[in-house]
């Protein structure tokens, strides 16, 4: 692997990691290079033949996606990550892994591609991380989803870790802890 | 290769790959480096939760920091300021040793300054000043499974936790006080995170217990032996067990002062003069000790 990649890996996954530890929190990728778009680069640092990958709803993304990464893909019910493209799972949410109460981190992770991100009045976070409440606006997300998302994370620890990622390369997180609202 | 001249020679031909004395930067194979990212995503997704994770080979023997040195490993980058801690101690051996290594696979600048660091990675000790939300304390694990002082096997100690069934630790607590008049853990004081976990912070004193509760910082702990890594995220509450007649405490040190900086206000070690038999006291936090020192002859 070309070394300006590797160094990349790890820029990029730092800027995840602050996302996750602070949710709510838009935030922007490193330099974006024209030739990969941002979902290579968020999946190139963290996703190997180790686990499996869905793309609901675009064949040609999956099978690139899965070349770049070198993971497996897998139906969306049996897959560690799932990312999400026009905004709605179509209430399959629902039934994507959330875990079990003895290992919980097998909850899958779902990756929404949506259109705009930025920290104005709309979704209300609360929780570890968050210090009081945050706000975030997030274009281009099915409202109904966030309602899904809260009830399938109701039950902690179980629970889908959410990330959004919008078509300028910003990114931010709704993990699992995390308390929704909306106003 | 110094990783400045990587960077600069990037887009010339040939200088893909060019690893470091050897090494790939960051030392870890990519696949390694890519487990250990998804294991510490998730691990913050649930705070105090041990997720497992397959820990490697390190050129550092297991028990000497290599969960911790695992994490930093997997998330350094070239532009960070970096400071190990070793009990408090910035020059021990061990604190130098992962300093020069993590120096040379990633070509980090070394500090002693936890103000200007923006990865710490530490044993036993949280720096007495205030660190931020930019910064990241990773913390190095003997033993992370806080029941199993109560509680051997493995696969018990995983139901207690998925059933928040911690009668026993309770009760290991109370028959503390009932045998003793108080609670006698000294070191790895077990604390509830976030409401639902209880966890070990790492043989960390007590004094540093209340650091954990609501911290601006970003906490990691990596258990490389025990093949263990758990987070604890930025304002998330930290409980330590305690009862309602027997208050959590932390360690008294009034009346004394650091022999060196005359701090009254940091967690102070106990050195015995060998001839004269005298007790005296210093910070433990000798970066911290380092910077009062300098303040006061200059």
């Amino acid at each position: 692997m070309p070394i300006n990649q590797t160094i990349r890996n790890h820029m990029i996954f730092r800027v995840i990691l602050q996302g996750v530890s602070h949710p709510g929190n838009v935030l922007s990728l490193p330099d974006p290079h024209e030739d990969e778009p941002a979902v290579f680069a968020v999946l190139g640092c963290l996703l190997d033949n180790e686990v499996t990958l869905s793309v609901i709803g675009d064949p040609a993304l999956e099978a690139a996606l899965a070349r770049h990464t070198a993971s497996r893909t897998a139906h969306p019910e049996n897959a560690d990550y799932i990312i999400v493209r026009n905004g709605t799972t179509c209430g399959k949410l629902a039934g994507f892994k959330r875990g079990s109460l003895e290992y919980p981190d097998t909850g899958a992770t779902i990756l929404y591609l949506v259109e705009e991100l930025s920290q104005a009045t709309g979704v209300v976070l609360s929780g570890p991380g968050v210090n009081g409440t945050v706000s975030m606006r997030i274009t281009g997300l099915d409202p109904s989803e966030l309602q899904l998302l809260r009830q399938v994370n109701s039950e902690f620890p179980l629970g889908i870790d959410a990330i959004f990622l919008d078509q300028s390369g910003h990114i931010a997180c709704i993990p699992r802890s995390s308390r929704i609202g909306v106003n | 290769m110094l990783m400045r001249e990587w960077l600069q020679n990037e887009n010339e031909p040939g200088s893909d790959g060019a690893p470091a004395a050897g090494y790939p930067f960051g030392f870890m194979d990519e696949g390694a480096k890519k487990e250990i990212r998804r294991s510490i995503l998730k691990a913050v997704a649930i705070p105090g939760y041990q997720v497992p994770y397959g820990s490697r080979e390190m050129p550092i023997a297991r028990g000497w920091g290599t969960g911790g040195l695992q994490i930093t490993l997997s998330l350094v980058k070239p532009d960070d300021i970096f400071k190990v801690i070793d009990q408090g101690c910035d020059g021990s051996v061990n604190a130098v040793n992962i300093k020069k290594f993590v120096a040379a696979v990633a070509d980090v600048a070394i500090t002693t300054d936890t103000r200007a660091a923006t990865l710490i990675q530490t044993r036993h000790r949280i720096p007495e000043e205030p660190m931020t939300d930019r910064q990241i304390l990773v913390l190095q694990v003997p033993y992370p499974e806080a029941l199993r002082e109560v509680e051997p096997s493995e696969m018990e100690t995983r139901r207690m936790h998925a059933e928040a069934d911690y009668s026993r630790m309770w009760l290991f607590l109370y028959e503390d006080i009932v045998k003793y008049g108080e609670i006698t853990i000294s070191y790895r004081y077990p604390v509830t995170v976030n409401g639902r976990y209880i966890t070990d912070p790492s043989p960390i004193p007590r004094w540093d217990v209340p650091k954990l509760h609501m911290a601006d910082t970003l906490f990691l702990f990596g258990a490389g032996r025990e093949k263990r890594i758990y987070a604890i995220p930025p304002h998330t509450s930290v409980e330590p067990l305690e009862f309602e007649d027997h208050k959590f405490r932390t360690e008294n040190f009034s009346g004394k002062a650091c022999a060196r900086c005359g701090a009254t206000d940091t967690y102070l070690d106990e050195v015995i003069d060998n001839a004269g038999g005298g007790r005296s006291y210093f910070c433990s936090d000798s970066g911290y000790c380092d910077k009062r020192s300098l303040a006061w002859n200059h």
